[in-house]
């Protein structure tokens, strides 16, 4: 899938061989795929080196982001008909074409488009899709139709995947806010997570606080002799490893948010804030190599109008100053970040002014790799599936691409099928 | 909603309901697998036993011993303190469940003094009267007075458990809290959101059926999920569809059909509007009264119809019985077993309190899969430790710990509520749940973070990593460290109220006779873990000990002969016991 109109020159991708890149399409296409054994241990897929330094940040907009609130459709009549206090006014969008413009606050987000460092992948979704926000979510962060039932998150597997062995880093995915989402879910790994960077740390002596982790299995005594508690076991096992996890990464995250400097002036809001800490992170080049982090509000069943504005306001002027920020360093220019929900809404608005859950909606790439412009096909808002938008681009396409296009690792192992790419990075 | 008595409902034997002592004959065939699971770990079973009732502690396998004890306590309560235990062993485990269950008056349980809405509100007649500025000054004052009361019930929520009066009411008060789970910054109003919780604490342990049947009347929850907002012919599927998925049946087993006429049998249920109080309102004129199909049931049906088609569901008692078990075990129950209590759940109208009688009297709950096994959350670490420490801790202090640890009672995540057990658990809440022990034994205080903060940044600048910044930016970069660290909020809060912590870890060593650092790691582990730990954790316990007796010159065998050098090595000592692996296990 290429860009389907208005195809922005791609930004300077400086230092990112394209060339193992289409060697790296060839193998797929010519269906050459290895076993997520034979990739492991460091080796990179083929030998295809891993692009270094290169990184991923997830913006997850959870409780089902309006889509057609976010890219409106204004060129087509049915909107306005079918959403009469919900739609933003014609006038006021900031225009993409003669039928899409953005949501009049996404100003910044609008300007990044007009340099070409934005693509919007329209229609995203997943067939039979669910309108459970935990069952969708589940899609979302596995990449499996079946949910957590089919094991790690796709982030988690693309850890294992890509920074196995020698590469391997407890911190090489990190989640900034409260609990990590799904995506993240690792056997391997407990999430890596941080409200904030300062309090990353446990207050005492750190060589005491090591006695705790792993190590104290070396006096472990024999399992025949003394037989273990099977349940608490398991458990206890994954709490040694989250206590060493987090010493590993403590003392790393907090000097580096510490030291942190930026020109770049983020707005006062919890997503800034969390973006920020990101920024500080990639710029001390600490290893983390895949950010999450999340905004909450998007369920709106009631009064959408005000409170979707200012979703949309305060995700604009976050995303503006962490652009702007990463574009200072070159880590920030290595730097894809990716903004999804869970689902889309439902086209026509209820009877409260608000949307009840829905189906399809956009996703957004930002960043100096990504090759700007639209991708996919705008859903029809006529052709329903039970009054929701058909989804035109599987989800998962943009999975795929950064996967085995961004990360240069074997997008099968890590989600277990192959899907068309998205020509965007 | 009057309180509903389960005990006394057992007793009392409804004809179709079976009594007590029928179902612990019972009890070895509905459960065949219940006792292979079951391994006697710890010799001497001291259980007493009734001659015409078949006990627990007679089941082949089974030991009721302090484990056991400690167990029930974890999961039914908020953990026991070690001086009970043995009282309890001795008791045997009718006498603990019965405790448990016994009925206590809910009078004295109202969380806060009732919230009372003063005559004056927004939107009312007088409020319309005044002027802009006083209106201002007005909305002000009340939202100050709705904020100190919603902080002056949570609080005496939690310091109700550690107290211990009502434990299991207080446990499942919790549960339901997050099954139907409302926020107080949706709901905004702190009287809905206490009388959600009247209601969930009056119908705890009692019909389920009830429960739901109040919470789609319930003016907090009709707000939280928009069905205020829910009326005819412009339906609102937002409490429909969670009704269906996290209050009775499960994702999947209804269809978006179901959604949509569910939604539909509930418009015009609403509250009244915050001036009045927000009492349960139904709007005739609102509702649809039309036809719907609803799981196959055809009708004009309404929210109360709606209640009994759920209710009706086999799914519905095995979604609920599911939900109970798997949050008081830690782990998923088996389809079988799932079966077999949905079945009795259904038998006894939902009756919520005969299941639980029921559970935590079966093998399967002290299973060694289960007991250790699952992760305490925020409340159960905080409100636990506070219990297992006999510390006098400032309920505030409990509460704004929680919620930095993750759960923030009254604002959950989202619709679901919280995730349970390893969930709980990152790098960032792991190391944060020993930081709240270390404030709450007085090892960590405002000064160490404090000095924390300004190691990082001269050790920092010594490593070169600050060029280029003058010192008064560095600073800043303190200051602006220590302003954002909760560690050092929990510790100012503690300051505040002047809080010393009295709970003298040497009394319990003198108290105990240990003198030696092997029966001092015994005795304090035993005290502070929820867990028996493993023998290597006892193991590194012992050799720290011994280094920190070094550390303040204290020979051996010479603990608590100089008490407060002594209690100074015992309270890092707790710290670390309080920080491990093992002491986020109950």
């Amino acid at each position: 899938m290429a860009p389907r109109s208005k195809n922005h020159p791609a930004a300077a991708t400086a230092g990112i061989d394209r060339r193992a890149f289409l060697r790296a399409g060839a193998a797929s296409a010519a269906g050459i795929t290895l076993a997520p054994h034979a990739v492991a241990s460091g080796a990179r897929w083929l030998d295809v080196p891993t692009p270094n330094g290169r990184n991923l940040v997830l913006v997850q907009l959870s409780g089902g982001n309006d889509g057609l609130a976010t890219i409106v459709p204004h060129g087509d009549d049915e909107l306005y008909r079918v959403r009469k206090t919900t739609a933003p006014r014609r006038k006021q969008l900031l225009g993409i074409d003669d039928y899409r413009g953005f949501h009049p606050n996404l100003a910044s987000v609008r300007s990044e488009y007009d340099e070409g460092r934005v693509a919007v992948v329209e229609g995203c979704g997943y067939p039979n899709a669910v309108r459970s926000h935990f069952k969708s979510y589940e899609v979302w962060h596995t990449g499996q139709r079946a949910g957590r039932v089919s094991g790690d998150g796709w982030i988690g597997r693309l850890a294992a995947n890509v920074w196995s062995g020698e590469d391997e880093q407890p911190d090489r995915v990190v989640h900034f806010g409260g609990k990590a989402p799904y995506s993240l879910h690792s056997s391997a790994h407990p999430a890596v997570a941080l409200a904030s960077p300062t309090g990353y740390r446990w207050f005492g002596d750190d060589e005491v606080y090591a006695l705790g982790g792993e190590a104290i299995c070396e006096s472990e005594p024999d399992p025949y002799v003394d037989p273990r508690h099977a349940g608490r076991d398991a458990t206890l096992a994954a709490l040694r490893r989250t206590l060493d996890d987090a010493r590993a990464s403590s003392a790393r995250v907090r000097r580096a948010a510490a030291g942190y400097r930026t020109e770049a002036e983020y707005p006062k809001s919890r997503l800034s804030a969390a973006l920020r800490d990101v920024a500080a992170l990639l710029s001390a080049d600490v290893g983390t190599r895949v950010f999450s982090v999340q905004d909450r509000g998007y369920d709106t069943h009631s009064g959408q109008r005000a409170s979707h504005d200012r979703r949309m306001g305060e995700l604009d002027a976050a995303l503006g100053a962490f652009v702007a920020d990463l574009r200072r360093t070159d880590a920030g220019k290595r730097t894809v970040v990716l903004v999804f929900s869970e689902f889309g809404r439902r086209v026509k608005e209820n009877g409260s002014k608000g949307h009840d859950h829905g189906k399809a909606g956009p996703m957004l790439l930002l960043g100096a790799p990504v090759k700007g412009g639209l991708y996919g096909e705008h859903p029809s808002l006529t052709d329903l599936d039970a009054g929701d938008l058909r989804f035109t681009t599987d989800f998962r396409s943009v999975y795929q691409t950064l996967v085995a296009d961004w990360f240069g690792a074997d997008a099968e192992a890590v989600l277990g099928a192959t899907y068309p790419r998205v020509a965007l990075v | 909603m009057s309180p509903l008595r389960p005990t006394d409902r057992v007793r009392s034997g409804a004809s179709r309901r079976l009594t007590a002592s029928v179902w612990l004959l019972a009890a070895p065939l509905l459960a065949p697998h219940s006792t292979a699971a079951v391994h006697p770990v710890h010799a001497a079973p001291g259980a007493v036993t009734g001659a015409d009732v078949r006990s627990l502690a007679d089941e082949e396998g089974f030991v009721w011993d302090r484990r056991a004890v400690e167990h029930l306590w974890n999961r039914a309560g908020f953990g026991v303190a070690a001086a009970d235990v043995d009282r309890w062993v001795e008791a045997g485990p009718e006498a603990l469940v019965e405790h448990l269950l016994a009925p206590r008056p809910l009078e004295g349980q109202v969380t806060a003094p009732r919230f009372e809405f003063r005559e004056v509100d927004v939107g009312t007649e007088a409020y319309r009267e005044m002027s802009r500025d006083r209106q201002r000054a007005f909305r002000k004052e009340r939202n100050r007075s709705y904020r100190q009361q919603f902080d002056a019930f949570r609080r005496d929520w939690l310091g109700r458990m550690v107290e211990g009066e009502d434990p299991l009411r207080d446990r499942m008060t919790l549960f339901w809290h997050g099954v139907f789970t409302s926020s107080i910054d949706t709901v905004k109003h702190t009287g809905a959101i206490v009388a959600q919780h009247d209601t969930l604490r009056a119908g705890a342990l009692g019909s389920y059926d009830a429960l739901l049947r109040a919470m789609l009347r319930d003016p907090a929850m009709l707000v939280y999920l928009d069905n205020d907002e829910n009326r005819k012919g412009k339906p609102n599927e937002n409490l429909a569809r969670e009704v269906m998925e996290l209050f009775s049946l499960g994702e999947g087993n209804y269809t978006e059909a179901d959604v949509t006429e569910a939604a539909r049998a509930l418009t015009g249920a609403g509250a009244t509007k915050a001036s009045y109080g927000r009492a349960y309102r139904f709007r005739p004129k609102r509702h649809d009264a039309g036809e719907k199909e609803i799981l196959g049931n055809v009708g004009p049906h309404g929210p109360g119809d709606l209640a009994t088609i759920l209710l009706e569901q086999p799914q519905c008692a095995r979604y609920i019985a599911g939900r109970i078990i798997e949050y008081l075990e830690g782990v998923p129950a088996d389809d079988a077993r799932v079966e077999e209590y949905a079945t009795r759940l259904r038998e006894t109208g939902y009756d919520v309190g005969f299941l639980l009688k029921r559970l935590l009297l079966d093998p399967d709950f002290y299973r060694d899969e289960v007991v250790g096994a699952r992760v305490a959350s925020p409340v159960d670490y905080v409100v636990g430790t506070t219990r297992r420490l006999g510390a006098d801790v400032p309920p505030e202090f409990i509460a704004q710990a929680a919620a930095s640890l993750g759960q923030d009672l009254f604002r959950p995540p989202n619709v679901k509520g919280w995730d349970e057990g390893l969930a709980w658990i990152n790098t960032s809440t792991f190391m944060m749940r020993g930081n709240v022990a270390g404030v709450l034994l007085g090892v960590v205080d405002a000064e160490s973070v404090r000095a924390e903060a300004i190691d990082l940044v001269e050790e920092m600048a010594d490593s070169g990593e600050m060029e280029g910044r003058s010192g008064a930016e560095m600073k800043a970069m303190g200051r602006e460290q220590l302003r954002r660290d909760e560690v050092a909020r929990l510790a100012k809060l503690l300051q505040r109220v002047e809080y010393e912590n009295e709970a003298y870890l040497t009394h319990l060593l003198v108290r105990t006779r240990a003198r030696d650092d092997a029966s001092a790691v015994a005795v304090l582990s035993s005290a502070l873990l929820a867990i028996e730990p493993p023998d290597e954790t006892l193991a590194m316990l012992e050799q720290r000990l011994a280094q920190l007796r070094d550390d303040f010159d204290i020979e051996e065998n010479g603990l608590a002969r100089s008490r407060r050098k002594s209690e100074r090595v015992l309270r890092q000592l707790a710290h670390l016991i309080l920080s491990l692996p093992e002491a986020q296990l109950h």
